[in-house]
């Protein structure tokens, strides 16, 4: 039963492929959880730092690819036309209409992957890796020291917090801030 | 050049003209069925002039500008720009296109926007930078460069637009129907400045227009166009002096004129 769904699954995707269309391989790749990546990044490459980096990159990059998608179908065909008007070489329209078009759209799905990224990246070292954080939350949990457990997870919320409001954010407003703030009105 | 081009693009005095079209006709598959969209447009604009095309919707107008400007290849008949064959022609830094909309990419502050039509080519950034500060100042916007279109009112956003179409200082402006989007007055505060430039600037002007009193108010001349395949159904000379007023009892003898025949 298995056998056929499977089957019938994969001939479906690879249809969509072969006419051109993507799209389909995004959810696939977002379907596999990343405790099965790291299982097969374990079987790949032991218990190393490439493991780590493996199942973060399969987590992270089909939402960065999903969003960036979204933004392509956003570009104006206006502005399309404007330059070709104006006789404006391809690899120019690439760069002044579509990476800043695209640009909000690839932002907010880095950010998505980085939320996601380091969580995932706990759990991959927890069970994958001889070092690192998570290795370390493991440590701490089968000494059962639940003070070192708590100073990790302080330190991570900190971490991330930092990074968030201190790297993220000020970086987001400087770049986007031709848009029109929703808030101040 | 052959002899048949040189004899199209220039009359017998060897008068060059800003732009001639003879015979041209072009037609659009439209769900399979070919939709014949212009036919036999002959089409002489004098340089310097102020040639308004005017015509119900569907008239064809748009394409003829778009046939003007390059971006369109008709299927017969022969385009002239500045004396040359439009196949020949390739300073098409001469021509400019001013849309219906501003089209401003609201990423770009307004100079930047003004400097996006000089980035085809390859001219030095700081160069690039200081034609559009004038032709911003041009178009009394200089104060507001480093504001985001988000920023700028219709009116404002149309200017920027404006000194966006002017800064390559080009000899032919073609203009699709540019104020059409701006409240009444906003328009009329418009046509007054595109007047004040084209004395400045004397380049030759073709806008697209489905209002005659836009079309009596600014134009040399209105080429009024027939719909479905469209074509030239009359010119019409307007010999007043400018500035004109709707009020004025000659415009309004052009006004009653063009929209009769349309």
């Amino acid at each position: 039963m298995v056998i056929v769904w499977y089957t019938v699954f994969i001939r479906l995707v690879w249809e969509e492929i072969k006419k051109g269309n993507y799209e389909p391989v995004i959810p696939v790749m977002n379907t596999v959880s990343s405790a099965i990546w790291a299982i097969f990044a374990i079987i790949w490459f032991g218990i190393s730092n490439a493991t780590t980096i493996f199942v973060v990159f399969m987590t992270a990059m089909p939402l960065i690819i999903t969003n960036v998608w979204q933004g392509t179908r956003t570009v104006n065909a206006d502005f399309i036309e404007l330059a070709q008007v104006l006789r404006m070489p391809d690899w120019k329209v690439m760069t002044k209409i579509y990476l800043p078009t695209i640009l909000p759209y690839f932002f907010s799905g880095a950010r998505l992957a980085f939320g996601f990224g380091w969580r995932v990246s706990l759990v991959a070292e927890t069970i994958g890796s001889s070092s690192g954080v998570g290795y370390r939350l493991r440590q701490a949990a089968d000494l059962i020291r639940t003070d070192q457990v708590f100073a990790w997870t302080l330190t991570l919320v900190i971490m991330m917090a930092t990074i968030e409001m201190g790297m993220l954010k000020p970086l987001e407003s400087y770049l986007f801030r031709w848009k029109k703030d929703v808030d101040a009105q | 050049m052959d002899a048949l081009t040189q004899q199209t693009c220039t009359d017998s005095e060897h008068t060059t003209f800003a732009i001639r079209l003879s015979g041209v006709s072009k037609s659009f598959a439209n769900a399979g069925e070919p939709l014949e969209v212009l036919r036999e447009v002959d089409l002489t604009v004098r340089e310097q002039a102020i040639v308004g095309l005017l015509g119900a919707s569907g008239s064809g107008k748009s394409t003829l500008l778009n046939i003007i400007s390059g971006i369109l290849k008709p299927d017969r008949g022969q385009v002239c720009i500045c004396g040359a064959a439009s196949e020949e022609f390739n300073d098409w830094c001469a021509i400019s296109y001013m849309f219906q909309d501003d089209r401003l990419l609201p990423w770009r502050t307004a100079i930047r926007n003004v400097e996006f039509a000089l980035e085809a080519g390859s001219m030095p950034k700081a160069e690039r930078a200081r034609r559009a500060r004038e032709a911003l100042q041009l178009v009394d916007l200089g104060s507001f460069e480093g504001a985001f279109p988000y920023q700028l009112s219709g009116g404002m956003r149309s200017r920027v637009a404006l000194a966006r179409s002017l800064v390559t200082e080009p000899r032919i402006l073609l203009m699709d129907e540019p104020f059409s989007r701006l409240d009444a007055q906003t328009r009329t505060l418009m046509h007054g400045e595109l007047l004040r430039i084209h004395q400045l600037k004397r380049m030759t002007v073709v806008f697209v227009t489905h209002d005659v009193a836009e079309a009596a108010l600014l134009a040399d001349q209105v080429a009024v166009m027939s719909p479905r395949p469209g074509t030239i159904r009359e010119v019409v000379d307007i010999a007043l002096a400018r500035p004109r007023d709707v009020t004025q009892p000659e415009v309004t003898r052009y006004m009653q004129r063009l929209r009769a025949l349309i």
